[in-house]
């Protein structure tokens, strides 16, 4: 786009004047159906893998790395969210909800500090 | 010095600054915690002195947790909420700068308050920690949590524990 400054702004035609730049229109939002992950990794590792995806029925490394990531990886981020007690210990944790301890002397010394300390 | 506790605002707390003893922690609090909260997987919260309230002093993330038990006889199951998956809070990480020693049970005692206070809108029995390793499991054991499970590493604090706090003088 031009300016036309004729009669708005004189004497500052010894100046350069960019013409205005209009914001490229915005790329199409692109959907990614696969990103990528790189991992460098010893040579003998390596060799472990490509046997173990031939033992695991894997025509590619590839399929089976994916496969062993997708299971290992969604098995540790559920197992951060949760925990599976057997009998023993559910019934002692049951038993300690019911009948719960009296907050101990650290703990209450800390309520105190909080108190003074935490607006 | 007067600390407060607020939910983690990049625009307002520096991330960059932050110093833990353990690497992980800094770089979850500088890498992850915003995407993590942007995906409703842990809220964290942010320790910060009120007369420097960019600097972080310490934090720490609550995340919902489940605690799955084994089939117990019913005289022990019928006062508990949902049984047997029961709704539990996580503190998933609890770190402090390094520059603020003894901070560590400020940002504990915040974890653990605040979380009995969501109970009034959401269901929890316990508030749950990691500890991991010798340090961190006296530090949450002196403090009153108990081993969850024989096998784990996991910790925990009854909310009826906790709700006696309030009956104690200030």
């Amino acid at each position: 786009m031009k300016l036309d400054l004729y009669g708005k702004l004189p004497y500052i035609n010894f100046m350069k004047i960019p013409a205005r730049k209009l914001p490229a229109a915005a790329p199409a939002a692109r959907v990614r159906s696969t990103a990528r992950l790189e991992a460098r990794i010893p040579p003998e590792l390596k060799e472990i893998v490509e046997e173990a995806a031939t033992i695991a029925g894997h025509t590619s490394v590839t399929d089976y790395i994916v496969q062993t990531l997708r299971v290992n990886a969604s098995h540790t981020v559920e197992m951060s969210r949760r925990s599976r007690l057997d009998a023993a210990d559910s019934k002692a944790f049951v038993r300690s909800l019911l009948t719960p301890g009296k907050p101990t002397a650290a703990l209450l010394a800390a309520f105190a500090h909080y108190r003074k300390q935490v607006r | 010095m007067p600390y407060r506790f607020e939910p983690l605002d990049p625009e307002r707390h520096d991330r960059s600054g932050f110093q833990s003893s353990v690497p992980a922690l800094t770089a979850y609090l500088q890498q992850r915690a915003r995407k993590d909260a942007e995906r409703h997987l842990a809220v964290t919260f942010v320790m910060v002195e009120e007369s420097a309230p960019a600097i972080i002093a310490g934090y720490y993330t609550l995340s919902n947790y489940t605690v799955e038990l084994a089939e117990l006889p019913g005289e022990l199951t019928k006062r508990l909420p949902r049984y047997p998956r029961l709704p539990a809070t996580l503190i998933g990480r609890l770190a402090r700068d390094e520059r603020f020693p003894g901070t560590g049970k400020l940002l504990l005692m915040d974890a653990i308050l605040r979380s009995y206070s969501q109970t009034e809108t959401s269901g929890s029995i316990a508030v749950i920690a990691d500890a991991k390793d010798g340090a961190a499991l006296r530090f949450y054991t002196k403090h009153g949590f108990l081993r969850l499970g024989s096998e784990s590493n996991r910790v925990y604090l009854a909310m009826s524990s906790i709700r006696q706090l309030g009956t104690y003088p200030a």
